[in-house]
């Protein structure tokens, strides 16, 4: 499944304009695991992670003719709806309040280990290499940037780090990140 | 357009994580699409970003993907419904049989009717609350913007400055009364002009400035009062003739008419 994903997912898409159901079947069996894991990381709660989940790809269903080959991946395309559909379940279920604040003593300070490093590692081995090629507060920002939602500014208010470290440090974390993948090569 | 800054920005990060606010998106959107060197570069974060997905996934729940199939094939039996309907009112032949499918036809037309308000209402309530927070993110935004802005404009004027030949440097060391500190001008003789970098200073009480002196022909010559929380690079009073010395005193705030040398805190010789 590691096989690049690129080549055939152009067919899968395709398929989907196509309105082929079994297009659609394929794409869940590609990408339903990474972008639950989007969703649920910013939720938290798995009954409405599993809602917005269902509705992510329904929403990718009914919406693929908006999605052109030429502004980029399918899946950047698919990660964003995920993340807004998840902040808008978040937004309308009375659990945002306090999620955030509540959240970044525990993954700062953690009781025992790093909660990313926890849930990656868990996941595929090849992220062991990943995640401590990355330095503790990178991991942080991606943490909190990407898997939990926050906004940039969000996370310079919350940790008092100045916005523009938070910015510099997202660069670096995602430069880090392409290295351990090797990405650039 | 100076895409190698606009890489390095950070922007490109910030769109693929999908953190910036959508009139910023709609922007990286266009130029990757101008310009080949940013595709390529945002390509290789989508990559990353993706493999980062990919890797740390969680399996959903039981269930999740039928209700999915479920929903979107259910949506298509509509063209069904209609050819069925058609083949079934040509082949009845009873004429009390056709009220039958009146009522029929207007029951789906109402049904049809009832679902396509309730979705145009969500649909609406969904626009709204999206819109807002766009709203809101973008006025943030354009904050933050200002603010990097003028931060960037002065760093970009002391590095003129700097690289100006005709600007003589001259680094103003601690004095007893602060060994630590020190600040730094920036003169241009011929034209008068004078700019000032802090390099560290202590902070003062409200009710006290720093003032900058120049000592032309043995006589200190105001060249402004200052505060820390300025720009990196200040623009000072102009300063002509033959400045030997400048320095910085602590004074009341608003400065003085003369310096109060007892409070000289960094001074450097030309």
């Amino acid at each position: 499944m590691n096989s690049k994903p690129t080549d055939h997912i152009k067919d899968i898409i395709t398929g989907v304009k196509n309105r082929d159901a079994d297009a659609m079947s394929r794409l869940y069996s590609l990408y339903g695991g990474a972008i639950y894991g989007i969703v649920y990381r910013i939720i938290q709660r798995e009954d409405i992670a599993k809602e917005a989940l269902q509705d992510c790809f329904v929403r990718i269903w009914q919406k693929i003719d908006l999605y052109e080959e030429s502004k980029g991946r399918p899946f950047t395309w698919m990660a964003h709806l995920a993340r807004n559909i998840a902040l808008d379940k978040l937004k309308s279920s009375e659990i945002s309040k306090g999620r955030k604040t509540d959240s970044i003593d525990v993954v700062v300070h953690p009781p025992e280990g790093n909660q990313l490093t926890e849930t990656i590692n868990t996941d595929v081995i090849g992220l062991n290499k990943v995640s401590n090629l990355l330095r503790e507060e990178e991991r942080m920002v991606i943490d909190y940037l990407y898997f939990r939602g926050f906004t940039q500014r969000e996370l310079a208010d919350e940790t008092g780090i100045p916005l523009g470290t938070v910015k510099t440090r997202l660069r670096m974390a995602i430069k880090n990140l392409r290295k351990a993948l090797s990405v650039d090569q | 357009m100076d895409y190698k800054s606009y890489i390095e920005s950070g922007l490109l990060e910030a769109y693929v994580a999908g953190i910036l606010p959508e009139p910023q998106m709609e922007e990286v959107r266009v130029l990757a699409e101008k310009y080949p060197e940013v595709r390529v570069e945002l390509d290789k974060i989508e990559e990353a970003m993706m493999q980062l997905a990919m890797t740390s996934e969680i399996t959903p729940p039981e269930g999740a993907e039928a209700k999915i199939l479920d929903h979107i094939t259910k949506r298509r039996p509509s063209s069904g419904g209609s050819t069925r309907t058609t083949s079934a009112s040509s082949g009845g032949s009873g004429s009390g049989d056709i009220w039958k499918w009146v009522v029929a036809l207007l029951a789906v037309g109402l049904i049809g009717l009832g679902v396509y308000l309730y979705s145009y209402r969500t649909h609406c309530e969904q626009m709204t609350s999206s819109l807002d927070e766009i709203r809101a993110e973008q006025q943030q935004f354009a904050t933050e913007y200002a603010g990097i802005q003028s931060q960037l404009d002065s760093v970009q004027r002391a590095i003129a400055v700097m690289s100006d030949r005709d600007f003589t440097k001259v680094v103003m060391a601690g004095t007893d009364n602060a060994p630590e500190s020190h600040a730094t001008i920036f003169w241009n003789a011929s034209t008068s002009q004078l700019y000032l970098i802090v390099g560290s200073l202590k902070a003062l009480a409200a009710d006290q400035q720093y003032q900058l002196w120049a000592i032309v022909d043995g006589n200190p010559i105001d060249a402004g009062v200052f505060d820390l929380d300025g720009d990196y690079l200040t623009a000072m009073k102009e300063i002509s003739g033959n400045a030997a010395t400048f320095a910085v005193t602590i004074e009341p705030l608003g400065g003085s008419e003369g310096p109060s040398l007892e409070t000289m805190q960094v001074a450097g010789n030309l």
